[in-house]
């Protein structure tokens, strides 16, 4: 614990350090092990987390107790996980102390009985509670107050929208900081006390260093998990904010559920070539594939729109200046050009301009215009025209 | 000194004839307790206080008692852990023992024993099952009655029966017995 609140000067590194960019938030999911732990319990939280949390706003990623792991075998879950790692879960390996610096990193977290939630809650980190084994919990202990104090997850209302109100709520809360200061009675001197007794018992005279806290090390880059090359659908949901900006939020369709408020009124975005076929007849927006050296845009485009019978534009990728821009072509024949200006703003990419483009065209588009964007941390601008 | 069996002792530092084999002559000798890997990250980070002390050495030994062992050696290995038998550890006396989980025979090692929870503090019954994961009935050291640990029970001592002084983190507090 004192190592853990020693590292909170230096979020700002840690954060870097699990490669989160600015404005990026972390939510950390907290589990222990076994039938009562959030993996146990309640694993379609994993699911809701990637699902219901804005895709570009949030990272996710979830801290696995080592007996979950090595009680089930790495291999095994990472395959229950796998269709969240391919949404971006961050699954460190346990027997790293990546959680740590994730502690420290976190924006908000889900927990359980777990250790790790209750060092969470000490670090004054809001959370919720996705599982709590009330039975297993020694009644009067710090995890039974933590367990009363803390909201349960509401299977009804999307995450996001849990996460702020807990946020609102914890700030500042002095039960949860009075259950936070029961993780030691001795804050900041664990180093001390313990060197102490060690060599007592060893009758030796102690090094001549003080003993202080040491703040967790930066953890070592995440293996980098290997994607294939459609990218998933996306439920994009689009709105301008009253000073002009369009604002967008990102959802990955395949995982979402019966939870649907954080969806207000999204457009679907689909690859062409997609092999899932459930989403070529629903998708309002198609990536499409370069035209091929005798198409031109629209006539590649047509080609979309007849295998896709919901689509109302087609977006390409502009082959000119680097590829971030794009080209669009609506199913009433119209054709859009989006170039991000400079600026770092190319990092937003083509397919975040292809649902600028759908929204702006949505909208009825005359002359040029410059879009002001913003998704997750990040802004950018589009030339449209 | 005598022990029995076959096997000399595996460490160079365990053997009466050390100074041949040694690079470095620490004074200590302590028996870091492993008993599966999330006890293990545990006791490693018990143990850093030893981190640029040259005159005590640490030796790792595995309690063979956890249901949970599977990536334990894995782990020990990755880590470069000097390793003994759990066997060659009872045999053996250490200036001291650390030990980050209650589970298996801690009460017949020949050390003053330092213990810590490997998570927040003790929060969670336990409840001992005849029979169940790797620990075999009456195996233990624990006294009738001591199956469930509830936090603030006075003295949980693993050693109960044993003579040598231990010692238990707890809250940030130590708990001294003997």
């Amino acid at each position: 614990m004192d190592d853990l609140r020693a590292g909170l000067p230096f979020r700002a590194e840690y954060r870097a350090a699990l490669g989160l960019t600015p404005g990026r938030k972390l939510l950390v999911l907290t589990s222990t092990w076994g039938p009562h732990s959030l993996l146990g319990a309640n694993m379609d939280l994993v699911r809701r987390a990637l699902a219901e949390l804005p895709h570009d706003e949030y990272r996710v990623l979830a801290a696995v107790h080592p007996n979950v792991w090595y009680g089930h075998g790495g291999w095994q879950v990472r395959a229950w996980l796998a269709p969240y790692l391919r949404a971006g879960l961050l699954l460190p390996a346990p027997e790293t102390d990546t959680w740590k610096a994730a502690l420290v990193a976190a924006d908000a977290f889900i927990g359980d009985h777990g250790s790790l939630t209750l060092y969470a809650a000490a670090l004054g980190v809001p959370g919720l509670l996705g599982a709590f084994g009330d039975d297993v919990v020694a009644a009067g202990s710090p995890m039974a107050r933590l367990g009363a104090a803390l909201p349960r997850v509401a299977p009804d209302v999307p995450l996001g929208r849990q996460l702020r109100r807990a946020a609102a709520a914890q700030a500042g809360d002095e039960r949860l900081a009075a259950i936070g200061g029961l993780v030691t009675s001795r804050p900041a001197r664990a180093a001390e006390l313990l060197r102490r007794l060690y060599y007592e018992r060893l009758e030796l005279d102690e090094p001549a260093w003080p003993a202080v806290p040491r703040p967790v090390a930066l953890p070592l880059p995440l293996p980098a998990e290997r994607y294939g090359p459609v990218p998933p659908p996306m439920f994009v949901d689009a709105r301008t904010e009253p000073d002009g900006t369009l604002v967008l939020h990102r959802h990955v369709a395949g995982l979402q559920g019966a939870v649907t408020g954080h969806l207000a009124d999204p457009h679907l975005v689909v690859a062409e070539g997609d092999p899932d076929g459930r989403w070529a007849g629903a998708a309002d927006v198609v990536l499409g594939r370069a035209p091929g050296p005798r198409e031109t845009y629209r006539s590649a485009a047509e080609r979309v729109f007849a295998s896709h019978g919901g689509c109302w534009l087609v977006a390409f990728a502009d082959r000119a200046g680097g590829g971030a821009g794009c080209v669009a072509v609506t199913r009433d024949g119209g054709v859009l050009g989006g170039r991000w200006e400079e600026g770092g703003a190319a990092a937003l990419g083509f397919e975040v301009a292809a649902s600028v483009l759908y929204a702006v065209a949505g909208a009825g588009v005359g002359a040029e215009l410059t879009v002001s964007v913003r998704i997750g941390g990040g802004v950018g601008a589009l030339r449209v025209g | 000194m005598p022990h029995a069996g076959s096997s000399r002792p595996s460490h160079i530092l365990l053997r009466d004839n050390a100074g041949r084999w040694a690079t470095a002559a620490p004074e200590r000798t302590v028996l870091g307790v492993v008993h599966n890997v999330t006890s293990a990250t545990r006791l490693l980070e018990l143990l850093a206080p030893f981190e640029g002390d040259s005159r005590v050495h640490v030796v790792f030994t595995c309690t063979g008692s956890s249901a949970f062992e599977n990536g334990t050696r894995e782990f020990m290995a990755a880590r470069q852990l000097p390793w003994i038998s759990w066997e060659e550890a009872k045999r053996k006396k250490f200036d001291l023992a650390v030990s980050s989980s209650r589970g298996g025979e801690l009460h017949k090692l020949n050390a003053p024993l330092v213990g810590a929870p490997h998570g927040a503090g003790y929060n969670k019954h336990l409840r001992r099952e005849p029979g169940a994961g790797s620990r075999e009935p009456g195996a233990g050291s624990r006294e009738p009655g001591a199956g469930s640990r509830e936090p603030g029970a006075g003295s949980r001592e693993p050693g109960a029966g044993s003579r040598r002084p231990s010692a238990w983190m707890r809250n940030g507090s130590l708990m001294t017995g003997s």
